[in-house]
């Protein structure tokens, strides 16, 4: 994985998190699109750098609520979901915020596609 | 093709924000859910941090405020005046139990479909009909009429919506955020609604309608023997012997001619299904109370002691919210309700209290004539009905559904063409009820929480109408009393067992009896108190009653307190968790006998048997479920299968004992003739197969067959608890069944410091991403308690 793709990951994590601060779950779609867009990559590594860097703030921000919480309510949340396991639901979070990150980095990387050769 | 891929992409990508940013059915939007920051995340309390601290908006207050919060989360809020403090319990409620707050007042006034779609539909129109909503808005006319309760409501009001205008989107309660709506602000309409909701609960189900079949089936002898009104050797909430004052009012002499319905029974057999139905849900309803207490010379501490333990609907969030009020002329200690200001059960520096539903019959319906569907009959005159439009709001429907309710001299009609009786009966019927009125049980509450002796308890409760109470009594002076209070009518014999005739005035409610001359007794000889909902008095009571009473728990206490003399807080725990029945104890002589017809197993699991229902014994299990059989057996023949208001078991236990020929034994439906002792038989063989098919399935132990849950309030399984290792059934001190129990458990020692022990099956905490949650459940379902920290009045804090 080159430097920049990295790069890339770590920016989409930090600003998807700050988009959610202020604004929609989704935002993080839009959020991965502009950035993915500024700094292009082919689809496929739009794709992953997309759901890596959202799926990471998701991740990241789901265990630590979980942490802090002793898994009291990721517990009753995943009988709910009819989820055998607590920390299924922290995976649910991810699996979200990837296809979130993911869909919004490859809409960016195919429509750079169209436009401009990226490396 | 150059569009193609971009223009698909895009589109996916718009579809997963749609898809995941809105509920499908009952499932809420996953994307709003699952946002790691403002989704259910955010309710996970972080549990690491050791301190919880409480900051009310400062601009609010008039002076400082304290709030501690204790090491179960019990409030002890300290202020300089009575707005701020009622202002503190308001944002207190609202923090930890807002959705509870919300939901409870919508089921009051009918308003839970706007929020859970058609499946409450008919639900809240029953409300609506009931005029749960005109009852409430003649309570706030009341309470808003007198300054003191007027001043607390505003403040309070004040309070919860402090708190609500701070909430964005990811503060909300985890259930706004499943069941897909938001907060609304409070006001003191919705304080009034709870307290009716609460009255709805305790005086709302009533017999009318099935005695009034009964009444066409049985003669009048026959039906005082099957539903007496005071049951033979009751022992009632005031002890015979205390003396009542003259009447100031002469008893009506019951009205001349046919004054009751005319029930015949010609419904359909499929509307007669739906009867059984009605009325067997009725008498499940299993609300009960046990209050109790003692005088110093009954106590090894020589101070009094009171007990109570409201038995009521189990739920999570729980109906309680454990807290201590302190500010200039109060300091009070006990369980409020989410949704009003005040204590409603508890005890201060000087006095304690304590409440059992009182049962005394303040519902009645009356049928209602009409052939133009703007008037009715009324002394031969057609009146007009006067109308009230409710609109009821659908979740996902954009208008209203509008139900014209039509007002009669009587009340509400609660049934007619449009919203039928449940019995088939097709009859119009409207209700007469006390909680209509415009009463203010909230002044009661307020001068409670600060009375400090006999006389200001006696003045506070005489504001308590409805829903009537027993209200047991004691203080630091050793003083005991017990007061059956209510506001209730002088009625002619009879009136209101049945459904009355709504076209002339002769069966109209006449006047209240004045509060004095309520039923009330301090200090009796015998040096101790019971109510436990069994009859309110003996038949010295010059006022006539009848009611919804119970006697098994009132004779369990009785056992118990009429030998004790060395009672403490210990022994009285002991006493509140009591399995022991003494319907098995009255009933295990005649089952003994037939032991020897059972296999082995069964009648093995009987050596020794003690009458206790506890949660292991399957003893307890064959037990119950004989007694279920018997009681079928042989009341099913004459009610139906399904029973239609069977008579109470304290009948059939006296039946049995007692008046063994009795022709009631006799199974109508066979030629023979059956005796007691083939009741029993056959009841003993039908418990035997059930029991061996449950032992097979689920295991036979009491607990598991009776399967005592804690329900979430919206029925979300995966925040209730179920199969608690519990004993008791309704008819035990213990009074744990599948879905009600003691709903708070409290000791007070009223001596030179107060001290109390409390419990309620719950937390503190509605939020079910909290360890404060459900933290008491597990110590409340063992049976054991925590002592009260009950801080100082503000003088002795400095």
């Amino acid at each position: 994985m080159s430097l920049k793709t990295i790069s890339v990951i770590l920016i989409t994590a930090l600003l998807s998190y700050v988009a959610l601060l202020f604004l929609p779950w989704w935002s993080d779609i839009v959020v991965t699109f502009i950035i993915i867009f500024t700094l292009p990559l082919r689809p496929l590594k739009a794709f992953i750098a997309g759901a890596l860097g959202v799926g990471i703030c998701w991740t990241v921000l789901a265990f630590i609520a979980d942490y802090g919480n002793e898994h009291i309510l990721s517990t009753k949340m995943s009988a709910l979901f009819q989820l055998p396991r607590y920390w299924l639901m922290i995976a649910a979070t991810s699996l979200i915020g990837c296809i979130t990150g993911g869909l919004g980095g490859l809409a960016a990387g195919i429509l750079r596609n169209r436009t401009k050769q990226p490396d | 093709m150059r569009i193609f891929k971009p223009v698909l992409i895009l589109l996916i990508c718009v579809g997963w924000v749609v898809l995941l940013n809105r509920p499908m059915g009952s499932v809420p939007a996953i994307g709003k859910l699952m946002d790691p920051l403002k989704g259910f995340w955010s309710n996970a309390v972080n549990e690491k941090k050791a301190v919880h601290t409480i900051v009310l908006p400062q601009k609010d207050l008039k002076q400082p405020v304290k709030i501690y919060l204790d090491e179960r989360l019990v409030p002890h809020i300290t202020a300089t005046t009575d707005e701020d403090l009622y202002y503190a319990q308001g944002f207190l409620h609202a923090y930890y139990r807002l959705w509870q707050m919300d939901m409870q007042a919508r089921a009051a006034a009918g308003r839970i479909s706007e929020v859970a779609g058609e499946k409450a539909f008919g639900y809240d129109r029953n409300q609506r009909r009931k005029g749960m909503v005109w009852a409430a808005e003649n309570s706030l006319k009341a309470m808003e009429a007198e300054p003191h309760t007027k001043a607390i409501l505003d403040a309070y009001t004040k309070g919860v919506n402090a708190f609500i205008s701070g909430l964005e989107y990811k503060d909300y309660p985890l259930e706004y955020k499943l069941m897909g709506f938001k907060p609304e602000r409070w006001n003191n309409l919705k304080c009034a609604l709870l307290l009716k909701y609460m009255a709805d609960d305790l005086t709302g189900s009533v017999d009318d309608i099935a005695m009034s079949y009964l009444r066409e089936k049985y003669s009048k002898g026959e039906l005082d023997y099957l539903f007496p009104e005071k049951i033979a050797g009751g022992i009632p909430v005031i002890p015979a012997g205390t003396d009542f004052q003259s009447p100031s009012l002469r008893t009506p002499p019951v009205p001349p001619g046919e004054v009751f319905a005319r029930f015949n029974d010609t419904a359909s057999s499929e509307q007669k299904k739906m009867a059984d139905l009605i009325f067997r849900r009725a008498g499940e309803s299993g609300i009960g109370s046990n209050n109790w207490a003692l005088n110093g010379s009954r106590t090894v501490n020589g101070s009094a002691i009171l007990c109570n333990d409201p038995h009521l609907g189990l739920n999570l969030p729980a109906i309680w919210y454990e807290i201590q009020l302190t500010a200039p002329g109060i300091n009070c200690y006990g369980a409020s309700i989410p949704g009003a200001p005040g204590i409603i059960i508890g005890f201060n520096d000087s006095i304690s209290w304590g409440v059992t539903n009182n049962y005394r019959d303040v519902k009645d319906y009356y049928e209602i004539i009409s052939e133009d569907p703007r008037f009715y009959f009324f002394d031969k005159k057609e009146v007009p009905f006067n109308q009230r439009v409710e609109k009821i709001y659908i979740k996902g429907k954009k208008d209203p559904f509008n139900d014209t309710i039509r007002f009669t001299i009587h009340g509400p009609v609660q049934y007619d063409h449009n919203f039928p009786e449940p019995s088939g009966s097709g009859k119009m019927l409207a209700m007469t009820w006390m909680a209509h009125r415009g009463t203010n049980e909230l002044l009661s509450i307020y001068f409670l929480n600060r009375a400090r002796n006999y006389d200001e308890f006696v003045r506070a409760i005489q504001y308590f109408e409805c829903p009537a109470q027993n209200f047991i009594y004691a203080d630091k002076l050793n003083n005991i009393a017990l007061w059956g209070q209510g506001r209730f009518i002088n009625k002619w014999k009879d009136q209101g067992k049945f459904v009355m005739r709504g076209d002339t005035h002769a069966t109209l409610w006449g006047d209240t009896i004045p509060m004095s001359e309520n039923p009330h007794v301090l200090n009796p000889p015998q040096n101790y108190l019971v109510s436990a909902n069994q009859q309110v008095t003996d038949n010295t009571y010059p006022y006539w009653y009848n009611g919804d009473f119970s006697e098994f728990r009132s004779w369990d206490i009785h056992y118990f307190l009429n030998d004790t003399n060395k009672a403490d807080i210990n022994t009285m725990q002991v006493l509140q968790n009591s399995n022991w029945s003494y319907a098995a104890m009255k009933l295990y002589p005649l089952f003994s006998g037939y032991l020897s017809t059972l296999p082995e197993n069964i009648s093995a699991l009987f050596r020794n048997w003690n009458y206790s229902l506890d949660a292991q014994s399957k003893a307890a299990g064959f037990f119950q479920v004989w007694s279920y059989f018997l009681q079928r057996d042989i009341w099913a023949d004459e009610f139906g299968d399904s029973a239609l208001l069977y008579p109470s078991p304290e009948v059939t236990v006296q039946l049995v004992t007692t008046d063994t020929v009795s022709r009631f034994l006799d199974n109508i439906r066979t030629p023979g003739k059956e005796t007691l002792s083939a009741v029993i038989t056959q009841s003993m063989k039908k418990a035997a197969d059930s029991f061996s098919l449950l032992e097979k399935r689920h295991g036979s132990e009491w607990y598991k067959m009776k399967n005592t849950t804690v329900a979430h309030l919206a029925k979300i399984k995966a925040f209730s608890y179920e199969g608690l290792l519990t004993g008791g059934w309704g008819n035990t001190i213990n009074a744990m069944k599948q879905n009600h129990g003691p709903s708070w458990r409290m000791i007070v020692e009223p001596g030179n410091k107060m001290r109390a022990r409390v419990i309620y099956p719950g937390g503190q905490s509605g939020n079910p991403g909290s360890r404060y949650y459900a933290d008491f459940l597990e110590s409340w379902t063992k049976g054991k308690y925590y002592e009260v920290n009950f801080l100082p009045a503000i003088n002795d804090q400095q």
